[in-house]
């Protein structure tokens, strides 16, 4: 049989109307799952957060439409200015000293320069699996003005006089955060560039050896450039992750429902975008609002990450 | 075409009867339905509560008198974001629920609860002391909760503590020295400069402003608005200067309120007086001071009276089943055997202060030095007023603690924080004005 005649008569079993109706619905059953699960609980609730956006609405009384006003009400709202500021200030504390961290780490145990490889693997990793209120209680702890173990450590080396106000004071917050979210990602991004490192062929460092390259000039001339694409990945992912920073400032200072450092830390100095997202739905019932909060912020991700993907482009 | 129209008249036709079942099943009961034998109650009933640890002990206790009603106690984290929800869509609410003091307003002005205190329920709103009926009375004056306890407040104080710097560990004699009762805080502050300047510097007042605001925001003149108008200046900067001046003279232990620090506080005997409820005994004390019987006591308020927690059970008017809900929520908060199974599992008093004379709440606490507890709470109620709960509360609070960590960090003045709130304030609440 001639390969004509093949795709002539696969194409009329496709067609065939004259096979039972529930024959031909069948490969539609199958799928279905995969549409059912994702118009259920993702179209509907992207297309009902929209159509939220543009009314005022606490969850109980009768939905007003308010048109645009949500929007220009979120870019004249201080607080929402603060924590964009705050989230666009953590990214950059974070993102270029995790992927460096991360790139040192991976190199040094990919290419079995330290002993026990698997162990440190697993070590810088555990942060990662670590639950967030965990992390929170940790850090708390350690950072206590009064009886937390960095004081203690700081005033009995006589360091310093008096507990330094690590929680208490507007100006630790970042660097604070910025230390834990490192700590906590940095196994995740260390295993990403693991990943990328594996797959460049072993034959090109042995080439450059021949010819006399070292260790250094492999790693700027080999790993680096065919790192880029899952580079690309870990950029863009960090960012996605950055601007959806929650539960680590959220649990680091939360203490109840009154706390005297208020909601996002001392002067706000830790409120992200997704705090206050939270803090509108759940905490003020300004549904409406929230749901514009949502909607910026996915346009903010969705501009960075264009940016980034065409800045690293060039950069190849 | 045809086939399909009838296929959609089939299923409309469908929704309409299992619609009208829905209404009739939801429907209330009557006078009869609420008045049977207790043993003829039969049924199930689903309760949602954030505390099921104790409150399983307190569904057996009802079970001895009613065998037949099964209460499926569900624990439900993150409860007012779910019943909101379930309130929202009409269905999924359970028949009984617990709204706490921090978390009723929104619901309760909801207009998705059975209001108890009409026919036929007919619960006597007059046995309950006015602040609780304000907090759970919608917009229509329906009482849509029936509160399972009251919760006065006084201040705690370690006894060891008082006698070394007050001379005396007397309940009435600290009070009188810190001016319970007294309309100001003056003498308050003086004690705490005595205990600076005698332990110098070693001994603090307070844990922390937040303990003293929150006491303070309880408080007759705690209130942040009035209707529309706002009550920051009025109210609100007067305990900012209090708080402040606090600060400034370092009378309170700089401890962050819930901290791990607070909850070491209690047993490293650093503190004087911790502000707290009737609960702070069990909860607080007794969890944190483990050694601490006979450690602590506990005298009236500087000012005026105040009330700190408390729950009201409430029905859902989706509810399938409320006879049976109501059987329970009547038995756990206006019977004798309620009130003594809740006292006996949660350590909380009855709202009826009649009760509170009862032998029962007034044996002598361990804890506190053989203090006699009912009779005390009983004289530390009157006049309690605090704020009634306000669904932009969540907005105003926000606005009110961000003010207060700059007074706490030294960030801000007093005047200037109550500015920054009602700025803040007015921000997300356009429809306030000072």
């Amino acid at each position: 049989m001639a390969a004509t005649d093949l795709v002539k008569e696969a194409a009329a079993v496709g067609t065939d109307r004259r096979r039972p109706r529930r024959l031909r619905l069948a490969p539609y059953g199958f799928i279905s799952p995969f549409y059912v699960v994702f118009i259920v609980f993702g179209l509907l609730p992207i297309v009902f957060t929209f159509i939220l956006s543009f009314v005022d609405w606490d969850g109980i009384k009768e939905i007003r439409w308010v048109g645009i006003s949500n929007y220009i009400h979120l870019f004249q709202d201080k607080t929402f200015l603060i924590a964009l500021k705050n989230t666009a200030l953590l990214i950059l504390f974070t993102l270029p000293s995790q992927i460096l961290l991360a790139l040192i780490i991976a190199y040094i145990l990919h290419m079995g320069l330290v002993r026990h490889k698997d162990f440190y693997q697993t070590l810088i990793f555990l942060p990662y699996i670590t639950t967030p209120i965990a992390i929170g209680m940790l850090f708390s702890a350690l950072f206590d003005w009064k009886y937390g173990l960095v004081n203690s450590v700081l005033t009995h080396l006589h360091l310093v006089a008096d507990g330094i106000p690590w929680l208490q004071s507007p100006g630790y917050s970042k660097p604070l955060l910025a230390f834990i979210l490192d700590w906590k990602y940095l196994g995740y991004t260390m295993v990403l560039l693991m990943a990328g490192m594996k797959t460049i062929p072993k034959d090109i460092y042995e080439s450059a050896a021949i010819d006399g390259a070292s260790m250094l000039d492999s790693f700027w001339r080999i790993t680096l450039p065919l790192l880029k694409n899952i580079m690309t990945f870990v950029v863009i992912t960090s960012i996605i992750g950055g601007f959806q920073i929650f539960e680590e400032p959220l649990l680091l200072y939360s203490s109840g429902a009154s706390g005297d450092q208020g909601y996002g830390g001392p002067n706000q100095s830790a409120l992200t975008i997704v705090m206050y997202l939270y803090q509108s739905a759940y905490k003020f019932y300004r549904w409406g609002y929230a749901a514009a909060i949502g909607y910026v912020l996915a346009f903010i991700i969705l501009g960075c990450s264009l940016i980034s993907m065409r800045l690293m482009s060039r950069r190849g | 075409m045809i086939k399909r129209f009838g296929l959609m008249l089939a299923v409309l036709g469908l929704s309409a009867v299992l619609g009208g079942c829905g209404a009739f099943t939801s429907a209330g009961p009557t006078f009869e339905d609420l008045n049977k034998a207790k043993d003829q109650y039969r049924g199930e009933i689903v309760f949602w509560s954030w505390d099921v640890e104790h409150e399983k002990n307190i569904i057996a206790d009802f079970n001895k008198e009613y065998p037949n009603i099964k209460v499926k106690i569900i624990p439900v984290q993150d409860y007012q974001n779910k019943l909101l929800i379930a309130l929202a869509t009409g269905s999924g609410a359970p028949d009984v629920v617990q709204l706490e003091e921090n978390s009723a307003a929104v619901p309760v002005q909801s207009g998705k609860f059975v209001d108890l205190s009409a026919q036929p329920y007919h619960f006597d709103k007059s046995t309950l002391p006015e602040f609780l009926i304000k907090r759970y009375s919608d917009k229509k004056g329906g009482l849509v909760g029936i509160p399972n306890s009251i919760n006065p407040a006084g201040m705690y104080y370690r006894r060891d503590l008082a006698k070394k710097y007050l001379g005396t560990d007397d309940p009435d004699e600290v009070g009188k020295l810190i001016g319970a009762g007294g309309g100001t805080w003056d003498k308050f502050l003086e004690v705490g400069r005595k205990l600076k300047a005698d332990s110098k510097g070693e001994i603090s007042l307070i844990p922390g402003l937040v303990d003293l605001y929150n006491m303070m925001s309880k408080q007759p003149k705690g209130a942040w608005h009035d209707g529309n108008k706002l009550l920051i200046k009025q109210n609100i900067l007067p305990e900012f200067k209090l708080l402040e001046q606090v600060r400034k003279e370092g009378l309170d232990a700089k401890l962050q309120q819930w901290s791990p620090s607070w909850n070491q506080s209690y047993s490293q005997g650093k503190v004087l007086f911790y502000p707290g409820a009737t609960w702070f005994k069990d909860f607080m004390i007794s969890m944190n001071d483990k050694d601490g019987n006979g450690r602590w006591g506990v005298t009236g308020n500087p000012v005026a009276n105040w009330a700190w927690g408390g729950s009201a059970e409430c029905i859902p008017t989706q509810s399938r089943h409320k006879d049976l809900a109501f059987q329970f929520i009547k038995w756990w908060t206006t019977s004798e055997n309620g009130g003594k199974s809740f006292f006996k599992h949660v350590g909380a008093l009855p709202f009826n202060l009649n009760e509170l004379e009862n032998p029962v709440y007034n044996q002598p606490e361990p804890v506190l030095g053989g203090q006699i507890l009912g009779k005390f709470w009983k004289e530390h109620i009157p006049g309690i007023q605090v704020p009634v709960q306000d669904p932009n509360d969540g907005i105003a609070t926000d606005a009110i603690n961000q003010a207060l960590s700059k007074i706490h960090n030294g960030s801000a003045t007093a005047e200037q924080a109550a500015d920054e709130a009602v700025a803040a304030i007015l921000a997300k609440l356009p429809d306030y004005h000072e």
